[in-house]
């Protein structure tokens, strides 16, 4: 008879601050072969950032350490999970990396190009895996893809991808009355944080251009196996006072020209909850030489609708979607030497360069080279 | 009753002809597509001649919707001979000539109006009709893909300006201000240029990406998808969604709805409503559509953005 080792070929995960998007590490969890040992951040952070990470640590049964480093001393994990503040999210997977452990990344990967390059350097020197969280394995999206690599619509020529989030952002847009400080922006995502909606918490504003805009990219960069050459972006604060005052977008619409010569474009934006009935309308349009597709990335979904139904929940639910599992599964075979994840570090660093290219050109109104490595 | 002289060959004179049954007060009276039987760009100019020389006391106005780059001497003809027009787009080459145009039209106490098929839709018209009410609040964004079946030929300089002269109009009158920014920029597929991305932006922040080209299979309708993403809701319409499923022994499809015909007939009822209230198209608004396509022709040649400098626009 032979015995199953449960614990073989699982990797033990440290939690690295988690005071953003829980699904990240819920969804590095969902695979059989992840296991959370601890959750940890360093001593001189606020006390709504421990209160967090306490709340979280508690919910998986795992011990708070305020020490990152003596929690990997301790803890001997093989994977780190970062969803921090975004300005905080590279001197974490650094310290990571510099102990061994593979990284899981929230986005965006940073809010500077430079702390990109040190982290892509890092990861490459010690010879780690790193994944940028992002939804490229959603099914809509595998099928696409699938589509594509088949050849079924030959060489593609154009991509257009819509990217609306229907979440409101505090007070719209004119309401702050004279004489009335700013919206505080770290306030205003502590507090944004039951709905889910923290994407941006951190001390820099950010747009969502910087936010949300490695998800449309990474669609881009995947489908379409090409970096972006050069972008042409207009940006607006058109719905949140929040925006507004902190001068950051919360619409875009972006051109991309893609080496290889092909166009792309994006729409994007944190559009207000009133706008679409359920998250937000999400969707590519491919355009190839022997055809094209038109796909929903929230398809398949299942509609429900009852008598006194919350206006807050979603009329139509996603189904057979195993984004999270699919994008551990990943993970674990890069880390065994069996393939490479969907956003790696490399790639998550271009997106991060066409960001802040579409940034740069919304601010000039001009065409913007992307500052690739 | 108004009585039409439908000028044209095509899918877009037998379209017209078929919508004006379904306009209560005009009535067909000639069909300039039945005429001759030779290519429409060069037929049109001997259809008028023997139309006004033959049926002039026939009808009272003309709709003119043969597809050439100007049409400048056409409609001087007509609106010589007091006929109210609906004409295809654009109607000069430049912003002097369409000024001088409906200076004519007005000279002769004739209602120019300039046709606007996309503006007449059913998917823009719910949609204007919604931020018109004020129930949307301020458009910030507008997303169009506009795929037309596959072209024997390359998308030719007319077709390039037509299409630009067309898009840039539409976006101006969501917005209601002039882009300040553009670039065009080429779609190419194995056989060259397939189709134009079109970028704009406005000056009070709004902006639009608009799409088109003939990507689809030959003997297939085209595909449309709207979008306006405003201040205070939103607005989507799409033929994806608006598609039903057929099978047959091959397999199965999508099967897009066919809405073309009630397109014209708004277009119609709208050129009728124009005429009784001697309501012309606004000279301004196809000025500046005029000077804006050709500013995005310049753009689409340099893969430049092209930036608005008044009555024209420079490339930087």
């Amino acid at each position: 008879m032979n015995l199953v080792d449960e614990d073989a070929g699982k990797f033990r995960v440290a939690i690295l601050s988690v005071v953003k998007h829980d699904y990240v590490p819920k969804g590095i969890l969902s695979h059989e072969r992840f296991e959370a040992v601890v959750v940890a951040d360093d001593a001189d952070q606020p006390d709504w950032v421990h209160e967090r990470n306490r709340k979280f640590a508690d919910e998986l049964g795992v011990p708070y350490v305020r020490d990152v480093q003596q929690a990997i001393k301790d803890f001997h994990p093989h994977v780190a999970v970062v969803s921090s503040a975004a300005e905080r999210h590279v001197d974490l997977s650094l310290r990571a990396v510099a102990a061994g452990l593979h990284v899981v990344q929230d986005k965006p990967m940073s809010t500077q190009l430079s702390e990109c390059d040190r982290l892509v350097d890092a990861v490459e020197r010690h010879g780690v895996r790193f994944l940028m969280w992002n939804r490229n394995r959603l099914p809509a999206v595998m099928q696409a893809k699938r589509i594509v690599d088949e050849g079924r619509i030959g060489r593609i020529t154009a991509m257009h991808v819509d990217f609306y989030f229907a979440k409101d952002a505090g007070p719209i847009k004119g309401t702050r009355k004279l004489g009335q400080p700013p919206l505080d922006w770290l306030e205003m995502l502590k507090a944004a944080h039951v709905t889910g909606a923290d994407g941006g918490v951190g001390k820099r504003p950010m747009g969502e251009l910087e936010v949300e805009g490695i998800y449309p990219l990474a669609y881009v960069q995947m489908l379409g196996a090409s970096r972006v050459r050069r972008v042409f972006a207009r940006t607006a604060s058109h719905f949140h006072q929040l925006h507004a005052d902190h001068g950051v977008d919360d619409l875009a619409t972006v051109s991309l020209e893609m080496e290889g010569g092909w166009l792309a474009t994006l729409c994007l934006g944190r559009i207000g909850n009133a706008s679409h009935p359920d998250i937000g309308e999400i969707k590519f349009h491919l355009v190839g030489t022997q055809g094209g597709l038109v796909f929903s990335e929230a398809r398949p979904e299942v509609g429900i609708y009852y008598r006194d139904q919350p206006a807050t929940e979603f009329k139509h639910l996603r189904v057979a979607n195993d984004n999270d599992w699919c994008l551990a599964d990943e993970f674990a075979r890069a880390i065994d030497g069996d393939g490479e994840v969907s956003l790696d570090v490399q790639t998550s660093r271009s997106i991060c360069a066409t960001v802040q290219a579409a940034i740069e050109s919304g601010k000039t109104g001009r065409l913007v080279e992307v500052a690739h490595r | 009753m108004m009585r039409i002289a439908i000028v044209g060959s095509g899918q877009a004179a037998a379209n017209y002809h078929n919508a004006v049954k379904r306009v209560s007060d005009a009535q067909s009276v000639v069909w300039g597509g039945d005429c001759g039987g030779l290519e429409p760009d060069e037929s049109v100019g001997g259809m008028l001649d023997s139309l006004i020389t033959t049926h002039a006391e026939a009808f009272d106005a003309v709709v003119l919707c043969n597809a050439v780059a100007s049409r400048s001497d056409e409609l001087r003809q007509l609106i010589g001979f007091g006929k109210h027009v609906l004409s295809g787009f654009p109607l000069g080459k430049d912003a002097a000539e369409v000024r001088d145009l409906h200076e004519y039209a007005v000279q002769n106490d004739v209602t120019l109006v300039t046709q606007r098929l996309e503006q007449s839709h059913p998917y823009f018209q719910a949609i204007h009709n919604a931020l018109s009410s004020g129930r949307l609040g301020a458009p910030g964004l507008l997303r169009i893909h506009d795929w037309k079946p596959a072209a024997s030929t390359e998308l030719d300089d007319v077709s390039q300006f037509r299409w630009l002269e067309s898009q840039v109009a539409l976006t101006s009158g969501i917005f209601e201000e002039v882009a300040d920014h553009l670039l065009a920029l080429p779609i190419r597929g194995d056989d060259g240029l397939c189709g134009i991305q079109l970028h704009l932006g406005f000056p009070s922040g709004g902006m639009a990406l608009v799409d088109g080209g003939h990507f689809l299979p030959v003997r297939t309708s085209g595909y449309l998808s709207l979008s306006l993403i405003a201040a205070r809701g939103a607005a989507y319409a799409d033929d994806q969604h608006n598609s039903h499923l057929s099978w047959d022994d091959q397999g199965c499809a999508g099967l897009p709805m066919v809405i073309d015909v009630d397109t014209y007939v708004q277009q119609l009822r709208s050129f009728i409503e124009c005429v009784g209230d001697s309501q012309a198209s606004s000279a301004e608004q196809d000025c500046q559509a005029v000077v804006a396509a050709n500013g995005a022709v310049a753009s689409l040649a340099a893969q430049q953005v092209a930036v608005c400098r008044g009555e024209h626009y420079e490339l930087g």
